[in-house]
């Protein structure tokens, strides 16, 4: 990772390529969950990697790269979901008017039933309990590492990720556990150990 | 009753959900832009003195000259207006009749 970083800072053009590959698709797919639009979700992968681009050289040596991408993925997300307030479809439902359905592209692509209700419910969400539930849950990162992307005390992430799994729970039609609580610094690779 | 990742059903299924990727053509498209920037700012974190020139420009200069263009223009656009309204002659007497 530090290698990575110091590489992006000297210019290197085939660590940002590498940075692209490596990064690309978790970004997307959680661009993509949070704003549920496939071109919207394209334009702020774009931002977030133009972002990097004009930054790099002044990336920090201990910079976490994945914890750097994602939080300006979720800060360009939290402005445009601010501004699609004042869209047409945002509109039109206000006043009750019928409205096309938002389905996710994953929805769609969705082959169980089982997974499109999931997709569903996640839509459902509050873009707070969505975007902790897609960091921990779906991309693997560790509670703390979605603590830092959020802006929050690693507490206060590990009591949004248990609020947010009861609202999913809940959503889905099924008990969440009394007193859930993740335990910090578990990632998604080990829980699937 | 305390829980912990390891053994939860909804987490395990959350990360089992389908991991589709951006499409080929676009994917490569927004690869070809972003890295032209990267290399555009690369050539330019080289030379100092054009980075803080490029820099100075984007983050204060550009700014500033484009509000000052639209002071002016608002400024023109207000003062035009008031001289338009000012030089119209007030209706008389005899021409309302």
């Amino acid at each position: 990772m530090g290698d990575q970083v110091a590489a992006l800072k000297r210019g290197d053009a085939v660590a940002f390529t590498a940075t692209w590959e490596q990064y690309r698709a978790p970004l997307y797919r959680f661009l993509a969950r949070m704003v549920r639009r496939r071109e919207v979700a394209e334009e702020l992968l774009q931002e977030t990697f133009l972002r990097l681009a004009r930054r790099a050289p002044d990336l920090a040596d201990d910079t976490d790269l994945a914890a750097w991408l994602f939080t300006v993925a979720r800060n360009l997300c939290r402005s445009h979901l601010r501004w699609s307030l004042l869209e047409a479809d945002t509109l039109r439902s206000l006043w009750g008017w019928r409205t096309r359905s938002a389905t996710t592209p994953f929805e769609a692509a969705a082959h169980e039933e089982s997974e499109r209700a999931l997709e569903r419910a996640l839509g459902r969400l509050s873009a707070k309990d969505r975007e902790i539930l897609l960091l921990v849950g779906v991309e693997g990162l560790t509670p703390a590492q979605a603590a830092r992307i959020l802006e929050l005390s690693p507490e206060a992430a590990r009591q949004r990720l248990s609020r947010a799994r009861a609202r999913l729970s809940a959503q889905l039609g099924e008990n969440a556990p009394a007193g859930y609580l993740v335990p910090l610094g578990q990632s998604g690779q080990e829980r699937s150990r | 009753m305390s829980t912990s990742p390891s053994n939860d059903p909804l987490l395990e299924r959350l990360e089992a959900l389908p991991r589709p990727d951006l499409e080929a053509h676009r994917a490569a498209g927004i690869l070809r832009r972003t890295r032209g920037a990267f290399e555009k700012e690369a050539a330019l974190a080289r030379s100092p003195w054009l980075r803080w020139g490029a820099r100075a420009w984007n983050q204060v200069l550009e700014p500033l000259t484009v509000a000052a263009l639209v002071l002016l223009y608002a400024g023109w656009g207000l003062s035009t207006s008031a001289a338009l309204l000012a030089e119209r002659p007030a209706p008389t007497a005899s021409s309302n009749r």
